[in-house]
Order: structure tokens, then C-alpha cells, then sequence
């Protein structure tokens, strides 16, 4: 398949379209010296995955990604932002040396570079077809309650653990006496 | 459903009661710091119980349990395994986690109205860590992995009144969620690989590669070496060890001994599940890397342990050493299983002891732990320094103490499995190793005392240095029940 060929299929083209929004956003997000800023980059590039998800028939995780991480996340992160008094100007604090900057974009793009090459050297051109209930939310709420019970149950455990450890660290002072 | 069905998650929900009694017991009585721990206790007591019922229940015939949702073909999609493995696995990890509560007890009291979540998140991580051996399928080790490794973050930053409390856990937080992410990416990839989560079972992990030739292992290999990269972070095989000595340093030294030992006898026993279990057909690839790993955490170990002047770090780059032994182990495939589950539970009990030490010596809060304060504690308090001796013999592997014992299995292993690269080089940093453990001996004996205060050993903290003491030197001298019982210890 040349590149020519790829460009016909107009599926690629929408691809494209969500795909560099979502890149160039990705690299904002750990570029800007701005906290604020640095999150509503981060918005864009959610959003982006979200409708990749979307593109790939993975109506369940898209949805989650715009409820969950656009919905809550960011929010909390804004709040988090609020509350601490960060500062809404250009930080220094953000802004590392190179020495600092040029490993960590080195290894980025040797973990991408690896990724990639793993997916193209295994799979390739191959179509892998996707069953029809993978893809309704339905059938994934099911599962969820039926062969996946358990895990299910047990997160809650994770997040009684957080709950608690959250509660131990936020906990201003030795707390009075309890009644 | 009948009793039977529900022993194999018994240890877990014995674990998970107990941690919520502990809860309600705060909101029914007026300080209930003692009540607490003694129900902490009990629970960690019954669920090591609990184990040796499955252990026999295996041994009169029953068969291998799975356990999955009612309704669920249980052959198709196992969540929980009972196998030997995992309920040695319970045994070693719940005993030793009593040991380690009850050199914690003195800093549970200190803590006042806190002890509660204190006892709570120590269930919670145990329930998790127990969890991590006995999962049939990669998303229950994933949860159990992050319940241990949640609540042993906030175990780290517990007193948080210290600066560096809450750097050692903002550190553990940050690199441990990194290698949660590495593995759960690597997990992500099996599937992709396999085209399945499960390790038994029909269209199971193991079936697949059993089944099918892989052309393009590309993918295949790459989760691999995600998995494994992302187990060497918990349990501190280098070159992904460096959270480990500021951790150890600033967490408080009552509860070290249980973080170190517990998650070290749950990373390895979960990396065995997953390679031995899942993929057994695939270990001329993770050997050799394994083999590596193992090699460089025996020569950072080392080496770096012999330059550090805190008690705490060198016992965290002796632990760095102690997990590229245990690695050794593990190239020689299902042979090294009975190797690794000796030298881990040997291991564990005499850190838990040295870490029993450190709690005294320095005080149960405290984080560092200098080695002025160590020097002439031969003179202060003679006793513990001849326990802390015993316990030092055994990391160095000096004849008549388990650490020798372990360190010839692994070295016999990994040897018959042909890396004799591997266990040569584990004979020259045991040697070098000896230098970092006769240093410290020589501090505590042969120079003059630190101070005049009276070294006081709280009556719990003896007991489990007497446990750890004996243990040490007896099953030193009389390995054979052990390790009968840890090659008995195999997975499914």
C-alpha cells in the first residue's frame, strides 16, 4: 500500500484529523511553563483520544475517557490548582534545564519508536475483525457483572485503601480525642 | 455452593473483615488502640490458618480449586487459583506479617487515634499481597498489586510530622504508580499477544502459546519485558531500584520490615505465577533477561551497600543484592521453584528481624538511621547486638545459618540450568558482600559506645527477634522440612 493508496480511504483522513490535534496537544502539555494552560492542553489531547476510541468502535472506553478524565480529572486538577495558589503566570519551576529535558524526550520517543515497531512487526496490515458485542456498551456492563464479579468487587478494597490513606495524609493535626 | 468452594478466597476475606472490624471498633468503643491490634492480629492468624487448610485440603487429593462468579464455567474463566503455591505463599506472607505487626506494635500505640487506619491499611496490603500469588488471571494480580501497593504508599509517609516521611512517600507513590503503569501496559500487550488475560483455563495465556507457534513474537516480547520491568520495580532488582533506600530511610523503621519483606515474597511469588504458569513455553526469553537483571542487582547491590553510611540504605542495596540472588532462581525455570521459595521466606524472616533491630536502635518513628548511633552496641545492649550478628551472618551466607543454605540452592540452580556466567559472578559479590556486613558487626563491636541511654527492647519486639534468631540459626542447621515443603510449593 503506497501512500497515496492510504490517502483515498477517508476513514484515514478523520483519522489524521483527530490524530495531529491530539499529538501537537500531547506535546503542549508537557511543554508549557503554564499550569493552567498545561491542563487545557491536556483536554484537547483526552478529547482527542476519546474520539479515537470512538473511531476504533470502543463506544464504552470513549465515553469513559469524556466522563471520567475530561469530567473529573481535569476538574479536579483546576481545583487542585485553586486551592494550592499556584501560580497562574509562567513558572519557573517548570522550566528544566536541557540536560533535564533532552533525556526524557529521548526515551519518549525510543519507547514510541519501540512500541510501534512491536505493533507494525506483529500485526501489520492484518484486519483484525471485531465481534459485534465488543463493542455495545450493553454486553460490556454485563460482563462486567457476570464473569468479571469479582475483580469488580475486590477494587472496591483499592479504593477503601485510598479512601482511608487519603483521609491519614489530608488529616491537618493529631485529631482530639475520639468521643 | 458448598464450604469447599469458598476456601481458596478465605485467607482474603478473613483479611477484609478484619480491616473493616478494626474501622467499626473506632466508632463503637472509646480508643480502642489495644482492641485493635489484637483483632489485626487474630485476623492475620486466621488467614494464615486458613492457608494450612488449604494446604492440606490439596494434600488429601482435592482437587486444584479455581474460583470465579456463580453462574461463570469456572474451567473458562478462573479468577482465584488454590494451588500449593498459593497457599505456601499465604503461610510465609501471613506469619511473617504477624511478625512484622508486632514490631510495629510500639508505633501503632504512639500514633494515638491514627492506629486505627494504621491496622487497616496493614490488612488491606497483606489481603493485597496475598492476592498477588493467588490470581488465575492478570487483572486480579493488577488489583491485588495496587490494593498492597496503595496502602504501603501511605504506610511509607505515615509519620508524616518528618520532612523526609513525606518524601519517601510522595517517591514511593510516584515511582511505584510508574511501574503499576509499566505493567499493566505489558499486561496490556499479553492480551494483545495472546488474546487472553487468564493463566489457566481454556483459551488461556497458556493454551495459546501451547497451542500455537508465534511468528511475529515481536509483541510478545515486548510485554514480557514490560511485565518483568514493571515486578523488578517492587521488588528493587536493579536498575530499577532507586526508590528503594530513600523509602526504607524515611518510612518509619517500625513498619520497614513488613513493606520490604511482604512485598518482596509477593513480587517474586507473582513474577513466578505469571512465568511459570502462564509462560512456561517462552523461557528461553525471559531467562536470559531475568539472568541479566539478576547479575546487575547483584552488582549495584553490592557495590553500593559498601559505601553508604545509614543502616537503613545498606540494608536497602543489601536488598537490591538479596532479589538479584532470588532472580537466580528463577532461570532455571520450574527446577529453581523450591530454590526461590527458601531463599525468599529465609530471606524475609531475618530482614523482619534486622529490621526489628533498626526499630530499636533508632526508635520505631524514626527514619534514618546513622551508623554513629550503631557504634558499640555491643556494650549498650549485648544481646542485641549478638541477635543482630546472627541475622548479618545470614545475609553474608556464612555456613550454619539459613542464609547459606539459600544461597548454595540458588547457586545449584542456576548452575544446572547452565548459567554458570551467573553463578560465579554471585560468588564474587557474596565475597564483596561480606566486607558491607562485617562493617557493620565491626561498628557495633569494636568500636566505643554511641551514648549512656539504656537500649530498651519493648517485650513484643523481643519475641520476634527470638523467633527470627532461632528460625535463622536452626533451619540453618536443619534446612531438610523447609525445603521439602517449598519444592512440594509448585503452581498449577
Amino acid at each position: 500500500m503506497t501512500i497515496g493508496d492510504w490517502l483515498t480511504e477517508s476513514a484515514n483522513w478523520a483519522f489524521l484529523f483527530l490524530a495531529i490535534p491530539t499529538f501537537v496537544a500531547s506535546v503542549m502539555v508537557v511543554s508549557s511553563r503554564n499550569v493552567v494552560r498545561a491542563v487545557l492542553y491536556l483536554v484537547i489531547a483526552l478529547g482527542g483520544s476519546a474520539a479515537l476510541f470512538l473511531m476504533l468502535g470502543a463506544e464504552f472506553v470513549g465515553w469513559t475517557v469524556v466522563l471520567v478524565y475530561i469530567g473529573a480529572v481535569i476538574i479536579l486538577f483546576l481545583i487542585g490548582i485553586m486551592i494550592t495558589r499556584a501560580p497562574l503566570t509562567k513558572s519557573v519551576d517548570l522550566s528544566h534545564p536541557i540536560s533535564a529535558k533532552a533525556p526524557a524526550a529521548l526515551l519518549s520517543v525510543l519507547l514510541f519508536g519501540v512500541v510501534a515497531w512491536a505493533v507494525v512487526e506483529s500485526f501489520g496490515l492484518e484486519t483484525i475483525p471485531l465481534p459485534e458485542e465488543a463493542t455495545r456498551t450493553g454486553e460490556i456492563g454485563l460482563s462486567i457483572f457476570t464473569s468479571w464479579v469479582i475483580p469488580f468487587e475486590v477494587v472496591s478494597f483499592v479504593l477503601l485503601a485510598a479512601l482511608i490513606g487519603g483521609i491519614v495524609l489530608a488529616r491537618k493535626d493529631e485529631p482530639a480525642e475520639v468521643p | 455452593m458448598n464450604n469447599a468452594a469458598l476456601l481458596p478466597i478465605a485467607p482474603e476475606v478473613i483479611l477484609l473483615a478484619g480491616a473493616l472490624i478494626v474501622i467499626l471498633l473506632l466508632v463503637l468503643l472509646d480508643r480502642p488502640y489495644r482492641e485493635g491490634g489484637i483483632v489485626a492480629m487474630a485476623a492475620l492468624a486466621a488467614a494464615a490458618v486458613a492457608s494450612v487448610l488449604q494446604w492440606q485440603a490439596l494434600g488429601d487429593g482435592a482437587d486444584n480449586l479455581y474460583f470465579s462468579a456463580q453462574g461463570v464455567p469456572v474451567p473458562r474463566l478462573p479468577m482465584v487459583v488454590m494451588d500449593h503455591y498459593s497457599a505456601f505463599a499465604g503461610v510465609v506472607i501471613f506469619v511473617v506479617s504477624m511478625l512484622g505487626l508486632a514490631v510495629a506494635w510500639r508505633l501503632v500505640l504512639t500514633l494515638g487515634a491514627r492506629s486505627a487506619e494504621f491496622l487497616t491499611l496493614v490488612l488491606l496490603a497483606v489481603a493485597g499481597l496475598h492476592m498477588m500469588t493467588a490470581s488465575a488471571n492478570m487483572i486480579m494480580l493488577f488489583i491485588g498489586l495496587e490494593t498492597a501497593s496503595i496502602a504501603l504508599y501511605v504506610l511509607a509517609g505515615f509519620t508524616r510530622e518528618r520532612a523526609n516521611a513525606d518524601e519517601a512517600a510522595v517517591k514511593y507513590f510516584l515511582l511505584g504508580s510508574l511501574a503499576s503503569v509499566v505493567f499493566v501496559y505489558g499486561a496490556a500487550l499479553l492480551f494483545a499477544a495472546t488474546g487472553s488475560t487468564a493463566f489457566y483455563g481454556a483459551g488461556s495465556m497458556r493454551e495459546f502459546l501451547a497451542e500455537n507457534i508465534v511468528a511475529e513474537p515481536a509483541i510478545l516480547l515486548l510485554a514480557m519485558g514490560l511485565v518483568i520491568v514493571g515486578m523488578s520495580f517492587k521488588v528493587t532488582a536493579a536498575p530499577f531500584h532507586q526508590w528503594a533506600p530513600d523509602v526504607y530511610q524515611g518510612a518509619p523503621s517500625g513498619i520497614v520490615g513488613l513493606m520490604a519483606a511482604g512485598v518482596k515474597i509477593a513480587g517474586f511469588a507473582a513474577l513466578g505465577r505469571i512465568l511459570f504458569s502462564a509462560l512456561p513455553s517462552q523461557i528461553d526469553d525471559w531467562a536470559p533477561a531475568l539472568a541479566i537483571i539478576a547479575g546487575a542487582s547483584m552488582i549495584i547491590g553490592t557495590v553500593l551497600a559498601a559505601v553508604q553510611d545509614d543502616v537503613k540504605r545498606i540494608l536497602a542495596y543489601s536488598g537490591v543484592a538479596h532479589a538479584g540472588y532470588i532472580l537466580m532462581a528463577f532461570v532455571a525455570g520450574n527446577e529453581g521453584i523450591g530454590s526461590m521459595w527458601f531463599y525468599v521466606t529465609t530471606y524475609a524472616l531475618t530482614v523482619i528481624g534486622v529490621f526489628a533491630v533498626v526499630a530499636v536502635v533508632s526508635g520505631s518513628r524514626s527514619g534514618s538511621s546513622p551508623l554513629a548511633e550503631w557504634s558499640g552496641l555491643s556494650s549498650r545492649a549485648p544481646v542485641l547486638a549478638w541477635v543482630m550478628l546472627i541475622m548479618l551472618l545470614a545475609l553474608a551466607g556464612i555456613p550454619f545459618t539459613t542464609g547459606f543454605v539459600a544461597k548454595v540452592t540458588v547457586f545449584t540452580a542456576a548452575t544446572d540450568a547452565g548459567y554458570l556466567w551467573l553463578m560465579i559472578l554471585a560468588l564474587v559479590t557474596t565475597i564483596v558482600g561480606l566486607y558491607v556486613y562485617f562493617r557493620l558487626a565491626a561498628v557495633m563491636f569494636l568500636e566505643g559506645p554511641a551514648g549512656v541511654e539504656e537500649v530498651v527492647v519493648p517485650p513484643t519486639t523481643a519475641l520476634v527477634l527470638a523467633v527470627a534468631a532461632v528460625t535463622t540459626v536452626l533451619l540453618g542447621l536443619l534446612p531438610w522440612p523447609l525445603l521439602d515443603l517449598a519444592r512440594e510449593a509448585l503452581p498449577l
